[in-house]
């Protein structure tokens, strides 16, 4: 895949160079496109007591809420990054399987019939580890090169 | 089969029962100091925003969310005026737009008040509260609501005027307007099963809606008793209701033309009964969206006493999604059923005030002029994901099959050429 891109961005800018073009904007916008299909790896957790056993079907149920608890009965807390990132927008295609918009239209049909409201949002991945330390019933995801010991890991998603 | 020949009030029946609504350099130093001052500056805005939006997330009990619509349509037919948004041959760029917001408090863990008021195009801009409640959460399966809510009549209604969320500029009126608005004032539980891969939902809602028609005066829906069924999966949604009411129409009069081989001279009046009647309708319909197909089809079948005309309606969706790209096509159909023969109500002289006698079948065929709606709409349309929250879409419609009727256009005789071409345009968004 990045081979490919790879090839297209050098074979593009050199036409562009050929015809005397500026090429600057054309491989941004290549650039751009490029990092839109790229993600890095990203790793569900949840907090280090939480010993449920949690499938992949759990994980989507419990992020577009229709489940609200883990196996043994506790609460689970869904925490989520900004739309626009990469971990939530890796996180929704790949796991979700929701593009962008139908994810968007999925949360505005549940805000618009009153049945419920879309998780809250952490900032950053120090901040979603920060709170899944101070509270056990939180289930959320980060990228894998932020993982630290003092959370666990249930599932991780390929990079892409 | 008998048509008024010149321009009456028409009128649809359907409008007139359900809707009360019928009817947006200097130097090089400067440049670089300039660059700084602007990255400082925006650093120290989005920590902020940062700030803001985590105060605001986790303090605030208060939700505020909108959407909006904004729409332009036009129809090929000069003499003509489409039936829900009123669209015509000039440009239009109010009847199908349309904006709603919505606040929620959150006042405890189990309770919640929310209220969402919309504005359309079509009504002049004046806000409604299409949905103001309090919801009760039982348990973790069940909700109880209070208020005034939309009632679960199709598969979308809960949301059909969320543009974003549905794939057409308007939903297909073969099955949509059928009914028009559905907002009732009562009471609603929503008891959901969850299953290893299906989730299923009952919806039973009890509730009245009352409203003034400018033509046909007070009309009230009583006892609306709701019921709907809806699994659904990942990608897949299928759901079946059955509702009843009792529909309450005051007697009208609605003048005639002369109508030639019949005593009926201009001017006559055509006097509907006064109806009270049940209203029954059966609705079932399915979604299927995957990342790269929709399908999604519906079926409705209104059933009512007295004089007005049974229908059936249906559609059929299919798009594609080419990454932020969905062309689709829809197929729709309404059709009625009723024999002309059926108890309709009395044609009176202009000039001697008196009955007419005319026999009972030809009352029923002049009077289905004004209520038989059969036409079937073949539209083709276009999405595209404009920003992650905004959508364009462009679509046309070739409207045919009128049997005789008006369809759904309020004119005195059938639309002429036998069809009419629809075209509509929209920016739809949530914020």
């Amino acid at each position: 895949m990045t081979s490919v891109i790879q090839q297209v961005l050098t074979k593009t800018r050199k036409r562009a160079i050929k015809k005397g073009r500026k090429s600057t904007l054309t491989s941004t916008l290549l650039l751009i496109l490029y990092s839109s299909c790229s993600y890095a790896e990203i790793s569900v957790v949840v907090n280090k007591s939480n010993n449920n056993v949690i499938s992949t079907s759990d994980i989507r149920k419990i992020f577009l809420g229709k489940k609200i608890s883990f196996a043994d009965g506790s609460p689970a807390l869904p925490l989520i990054h900004e739309e626009s990132s990469e971990q939530a927008r890796h996180f929704n295609s790949a796991l979700l399987k929701r593009s962008p918009q139908q994810y968007k239209s999925y949360w505005a049909r549940m805000i618009f019939t009153g049945k419920m409201r879309p998780p809250e949002e952490a900032y950053s991945d120090e901040e979603t580890i920060g709170r899944m330390l101070t509270n056990p019933s939180i289930i959320s995801y980060i990228k894998s090169s932020s993982l630290t010991n003092e959370i666990k890991e249930v599932l991780r998603i390929k990079e892409q | 089969m008998w048509h008024a020949t010149h321009t009456v009030t028409a009128l649809t029946l359907s409008i007139l029962l359900f809707a009360p609504t019928t009817a947006s350099s200097s130097n090089v130093d400067e440049a670089t100091a300039n660059d700084e001052i602007g990255t400082a500056w925006k650093t120290l805005e989005s920590r902020v925003k940062t700030l803001e939006k985590k105060f605001i997330k986790k303090n605030s009990a208060l939700k505020i969310d909108g959407f909006l619509s904004a729409a332009y349509a036009r129809s090929d037919d000069k003499s003509i005026t489409e039936n829900w948004g009123g669209i015509t041959n000039k440009n239009d760029f109010g009847a199908l737009s349309n904006i709603g917001i919505q606040m929620s408090f959150q006042a405890n863990t189990k309770t919640q008040i929310t209220a969402q008021l919309v504005a359309r195009g079509e009504e002049e801009w004046d806000m409604e509260a299409e949905w103001a409640y309090l919801s009760l959460s039982l348990s973790n399966s069940l909700t109880f609501r209070f208020g005034r809510q939309k009632a679960p009549l199709y598969l979308l209604s809960e949301y059909i005027e969320l543009g974003y969320a549905n794939p057409w500029v308007t939903a297909p009126d073969e099955v949509y307007g059928i009914t028009g608005d559905s907002t009732y004032d009562g009471i609603n539980l929503l008891y959901t099963v969850p299953g290893k891969r299906w989730d299923t939902t009952l919806q039973l809602m009890w509730g009245n809606n009352s409203f003034n028609n400018p033509v046909a005066g007070n009309i009230s829906l009583n006892d609306l008793l709701s019921l709907s069924v809806t699994s659904s999966n990942d990608s897949f949604s299928l759901r079946l209701g059955y509702n009843l009411v009792s529909g309450d129409i005051p007697s009208l009069n609605v003048p005639l033309p002369a109508i030639p081989n019949t005593p009926i001279q201009a001017g006559d009046m055509l006097n509907f009964d006064e109806v009270k009647a049940k209203i029954s309708y059966l609705t079932a319909g399915f979604i299927y969206d995957d990342n790269s197909w929709l399908v999604m089809s519906e079926y409705a079948q209104l059933e009512i006493e007295g004089w007005l005309s049974d229908v059936t309606g249906s559609y059929l969706t299919a798009g594609y999604h080419f990454n932020k790209l969905m062309p689709h096509i829809t197929l729709a159909k309404m059709k009625n059923k009723d024999p002309s023969a059926r108890n309709i109500g009395t044609v009176i002289s202009s000039s001697t005030g008196a009955t007419l006698a005319l026999p009972g079948a030809m009352v029923g065929s002049i009077a289905d002029t004004f209520i038989v709606q059969n036409q079937t709409t073949c539209t083709l349309g276009l999405r595209y994901e404009l920003l992650p929250a905004v959508s364009l879409k462009a679509e046309l419609s070739h409207i045919t099959d009128f049997n005789g009727s008006n369809g759904q256009f309020l004119t005195s005789s059938p639309p002429a050429g036998g069809h009419v071409n629809l075209m509509k345009f929209s920016i739809d968004s949530v914020f």
